[in-house]
This record gives C-alpha cells, structure tokens and sequence, in this order.
C-alpha cells in the first residue's frame, strides 16, 4: 500500500468512526436539552476534552503553524495564553454556570445572560453577537478544512470547503451537540498523540536527528537569515502586539461561548473542578504541533529543503510539513485529527447558533419559545452551516489567513461576552445597560478597526499602533464601558436565586 | 471593580497616546494591567472565608510574580547580547517568555485544585444548592 492510499484509508475510517458517533448521538437526543446541553449530563473528560478541542480547531493546527511562519514567537502569544484562557475560564465562572444551569433552565449562553440581567434586550444582544461571531468564526474552519483537503487530495478549494462542510452538515444536524461531545474525546486523544509525535519529529528533523539540538538549530540558521526578531520573545510583531494577545487570549478566553457553555453541561461540582484542568493540560500537548510546525518549516525553507511558501499562503506549513516530512501513518492521523478538529468546533458552533435562532431570537422578541423546538434547530442548523460556507469564499477571496479571520472571531466574542458574562456574574453591581452598551462598543470597535486596517484597499484609513490586537482594544474598550455605565445607571434589583448564584 | 477599570483605561492610554513613553515603560505599564485585572478578577472568585485567606495570599502571591515574569520578558529583551549564553536553543527571554508565562500560571490550576473544597465550592454550598432545586425553587426561563 503507497503512501498516499495508507493515508486516505486512516482519514476514511476516522471519519466513518465521527459518522457512526453521529448516528449513535442521534438516538441519544431527544429533546432540546439534549441538542443543546447534552442533558446536562457531561462529566469530567467530556467536559474537559470537549473544552479543549472546540478551542484548537483549524485555528490551532492550521492557521496556528501558519501564524509562527509568518511571524515567529509573536504566535505563541495566542496559542499559549488560550491554554490558560480554559483553566481562567474555570476559576471565574464554572461554578456560577453551574449554579445557574442547576437552579434555572439555561440552555444557551444568551438565557444565562437574560436571566442574570433579567433583561430581553441583553438576550437579543447576545444572540445577534453569537450569530455574528458564529459564521466569522465557522468561516474559519471551513478555510482551514479547505486548505487541509486542497493540499492534501489536490482539489479546488471551493469542492474542498463545500466536501467538509457537508460532512459537519451531517453530523450536526442530526447528534446535535452530543454528537460533538463525544467525537471530541475520540479525536481529542488523537490530537494529543498527534501534537507529541509532531513536535518530536519537527524538533528532531530541525535537529539533523537530535531533537536537543532543534531550538538551538532554529536560532542559529534564524540569525543567520537575518530573522532574529522571528525567535525573540516577542517576534515579529513586537512587545505591545504579544502583550495584547496575552490579554486577549487568556481574559478574552472567558468570554467565548463554545468553550464557557459546555459548562452548563456538567454533571456535578466535581466535573466543573477537574475538567479546566483536564482542558489546560491537553490542550497544551496539543499545541506543541502548533509551535514546532511552523518554525520546521520555516527552518526548511531557509535551508534550502523546502520550497519558500508564496505569500498569502502560509496556512499550508502544516500540510507541507505533514505531507513531506512525516511518516505516512502519523500523516494519516494527525490529518484525521486536523479534520476532527475542524468538524468538531464546527459542530459547537453550529449548535450555538441554532440556539440563538430557535430559542434566544423568538423568546426576546416574540416572548414565547417556537413549538418543534428540535425540528427548527436541525433547519437553523443546515442554513447557518450555508450562510457560513459564503462567508468563508468570499474571505478566501478577499486573501485572509485562517488565523487573522479567527482571531477576529475570538475578538468578536471575548468584547461582547467578558464584560457581559465574566465582568457581569463576578459583580452584582453590573446592570443590564452597562452589558448591552458593553457589547454594542465591542462589536464597534472590533468590526471598526478591522475594516479600517483593510479598506480601501489601496490605501488603508487606519492602522492600530505597534500592531496591537484590534480584539485586545475591542476588549479592553468594552470592559470599561461596562464598569462606567453600570456605576451610572440604576442599581438593578436581582432575583433572590440570582443573587445567590452570583454571590456564591 | 474600579481597579479594572482604572488598568483598563491605563492600557488604552499606553496604546493610543503612549507614543512619547520609552516603549520599555509602555510594555511594563500594559504587562502590569494586564497581571492586575486578572488577579483582582481570580481572587473575586475566592469565598472570604478565615479558611481562604492563606489561599487568597497564594493567589496574590502568584499573580504578583506573573506580572514580575512579564516584566523580566520586557527586561531580559531588552539587555540581550549576542554571544550570551542560550538556555535551550533560545534568548533567554525567550525561554522565559516560553517557560514563564506559559508553565508558571499552571500553578493556579494547581492552587484550584488544592483548594477547591475550601475555598472555591465548599460541600456546605454544595448542599445548600441541593436543597434549593429539590424544595422546586427553580424557575423555568422565559
């Protein structure tokens, strides 16, 4: 059996395996809360594996190798901090989520946040915030699958994008978010393996066979290059641009919905104790891929054994790298896991979204919850999967890296959702006007200053000082909208439950 | 909570109108702001119990030496000559960088975990969240 014939057997039976989990997840749900909470019935390594993989999706492993190519250390400032985002997300809300998901009926994100506010206009900010952030950030999983499948089976990248989103299509619609629970432990333990193997074969190729000698090789061949700013602390992009993305990553981890909603999920207290552990810990194995890839590949490239990537096209370091440096079966499963990844955090963000138009949108504006609530969520499913896969060609068109379009989305959520939720149930002083102005502002700057560092095109209106994350300022704007308007708006009287939740 | 907000303002101040600043202080500025709201935040999340208080130390403690990690980042840079010696491969900001700001926050998962009957969720909490669902005063949204 060739190479080639060897991957493509490992890749089709991984995703028969995530085909059968899905099956096997639809006969499982049965109800709303089964969709969207899994029945709040997770415990500790589902929770802590479906925490973890949701976050490293074609982010990590595509754009993440992509990024440290282009820019060097300055990305390990994303993924690194992320891995701390899981557990800090655990210190600051996983008891309150918890309470909530006990003493209401929270399914999504936004009745957490209407029922803390007790505000219908906060649900229906946080809803319009997810739809938005939700199709950003699902583009970027379809331009990561894209770019895998294009490299790897030598496809139109359109044919691979629309090939990967049917297979999500099919999962999802049908398990619902027990279908993604369950495939992230299988894959999550792929990943793992993969991102340890990777690492050591990367470091140990950069290191003529001696892994030890790897980083020091890196440096040596880096300096000589004259790209020494590439393995300093702070890269290319410099202090002030990796200091934002510390924030960003680690505080702005706390508010995103597809990690702190598998909360509501959990079984007990002692799942919400173990599980952020469980995340930071596997979450961290895996990123070795992330940072060892993209400095390989690079390393090749200035060595003259690798073929330098064209501009624009830095998301294949992890394809090229896989495909021609490493063994064909671990090729087999770490591009297996790469698919996972990607379809699983499709499939939390799918489930997300489809929360948000059959629960969240008709209860803040119709006041009353749609009937068939599990048959719309498979419709809301199968259209947000479609508007996303538009979104995700015409960025490609527009030449966005998977990673610039993803830490867009994760500087969508963390502006809206950290004032709102992390700020909003740690400070019972936090009012509902202070939330909605909070996320208003993120969402305006964020969107504001990306569209302004891109248009028009041949002369851009504005660019962030020292490259500084636009999510790191839509952040850290709206957090202190939040503080200022809520110390001047009326002191909200909270449901007694509401209280005790938020103080506990 | 005034003290995120006085960190928050300060580290947009240090991006849009610092340009004056030596950009060494500018970074130790927004590296502090940035330590600064998350340990006020992760101690919010500590009961005030007389049995958290040597927590709330750790935590204090811990979130004070994450900012000092930043800053030596910023410093170890900035003081780098080629030809010093590479632990690992690397700067040694860079190791720092790596090993500092990455492992070191592990410590608090470590710290969650210890005290996580004591300080975080205690079993009198727990059970008390108990009896409230089981006497039905949960309220069904919407």
């Amino acid at each position: 059996m060739d190479d080639r014939t060897l991957m493509l057997s490992i890749i089709a039976a991984y995703m028969l395996s995530c085909l059968g989990i899905g099956v096997w997840a639809a006969k499982q749900t049965k109800s709303s809360s089964d969709f969207f909470v899994a029945g709040k019935s997770a415990g500790i390594v589902v929770m802590g594996f479906a925490s973890f993989s949701t976050v490293l999706s074609g982010f990590g492993f595509i754009g993440g190798p992509g990024l440290v190519y282009k820019f060097g250390t300055s990305s390990f400032w994303i993924c690194l901090p992320a891995a701390l985002g899981l557990s800090f997300s655990g210190i600051l809300l996983a008891k309150r989520f918890k309470t909530f998901a006990e003493l209401f009926d929270i399914l999504t994100l936004p009745d957490a946040v209407a029922k803390r506010y007790n505000s219908e206009v906060c649900r229906l900010t946080a809803a319009v915030v997810i739809l938005i952030g939700v199709i950003a950030y699902l583009g970027t999983n379809i331009l990561a699958f894209g770019a895998v499948a294009a490299t790897f089976f030598d496809i139109n990248f359109t044919t691979a994008a629309i090939i990967g989103m049917t297979v999500v299509i099919g999962y999802a619609v049908f398990g619902g978010i027990i279908a993604g629970l369950y495939t992230d432990v299988f894959q999550g333990t792929l990943m793992m393996f993969a991102g340890v193997a990777v690492f050591w074969i990367a470091l140990t190729t950069v290191g003529d066979g001696n892994f030890f000698a790897g980083t020091r090789n890196i440096t040596d061949v880096f300096t000589a290059a004259g790209q020494k700013n590439a393995i300093g602390p702070w890269g290319v992009l410099g202090p002030m641009a990796c200091l934002s993305y510390l924030f960003l990553f680690q505080f702005g981890g706390t508010g995103q919905p597809h990690t702190i909603t598998k909360m509501f999920m959990a079984r007990d207290f002692k799942t919400v104790k173990w599980s952020p552990a469980l995340a930071a810990i596997a979450y961290m194995l895996c990123v070795l891929l992330w940072v060892s890839v993209g400095f390989a590949m690079k390393y090749l490239v200035l060595t003259g054994a690798a073929e330098a990537l064209p501009v624009g096209h830095e998301d294949n370091a992890a394809p090229r790298f896989l495909m021609d440096h490493t063994p064909a079966w671990l090729a087999g499963i770490v591009f297996s896991g790469l698919f996972a990844a990607i379809m699983s955090t499709a499939d939390s963000f799918l489930n997300i979204g489809a929360g948000v138009f059959v629960r969240d949108i008709p209860r803040a504006i119709l006041k009353r919850p749609v009937k068939n609530e599990l048959v719309w969520a498979r419709t809301a499913t199968f259209i947000i999967a479609i508007a996303a896969t538009f979104f995700a060609l015409w960025a490609k068109k527009h030449g966005d890296l998977i990673a610039i379009l993803g830490i867009f989305g994760w500087g969508l959520f963390a502006a809206a959702f950290v004032p709102m939720v992390t700020i909003g149930f740690n400070w019972k002083r936090a009012t509902w006007q202070g939330a909605v102005a909070a996320a208003v502002t993120g969402l305006v700057v964020n969107v504001g200053l990306d569209l302004a560092s891109k248009y028009p095109r041949e002369a851009p209106l504005y660019f962030v000082p020292n490259a500084v994350s636009a999510g790191a300022i839509a952040l850290t704007a709206s957090v202190l909208v939040m503080i200022i308007v809520s110390l001047s708006t009326k002191p909200q009287t909270l449901d007694p439950l509401v209280e005790e939740a938020v103080d506990y | 909570m005034v003290g995120v907000a006085i960190f928050t303002a300060v580290m947009l101040l240090m991006v849009f109108i610092g340009e004056s600043i030596p950009m060494v202080v500018r970074t130790i500025v927004y590296a502090v702001c940035v330590a600064g709201i998350m340990g006020v935040l992760a101690l919010k999340n500590l009961l005030s119990s007389e049995s958290a208080a040597v927590f709330r130390k750790f935590f204090g403690v811990g979130y004070l030496i994450f900012g000092g990690i930043l800053i030596s980042v910023i410093l170890l840079d900035i003081s780098f000559v080629p030809g010093y010696s590479l632990p690992l491969g690397m700067e040694p900001a860079t190791a720092m960088a790596v090993f500092g700001v990455t492992f070191f926050p592990f410590i608090f998962i470590i710290l969650w975990l210890v005290g996580f009957e004591r300080v975080i969720v205690t079993p009198e909490k727990e059970k008390h969240l108990k009896g409230l669902v089981e006497k039905g005063e949960d309220q069904p949204n919407g």
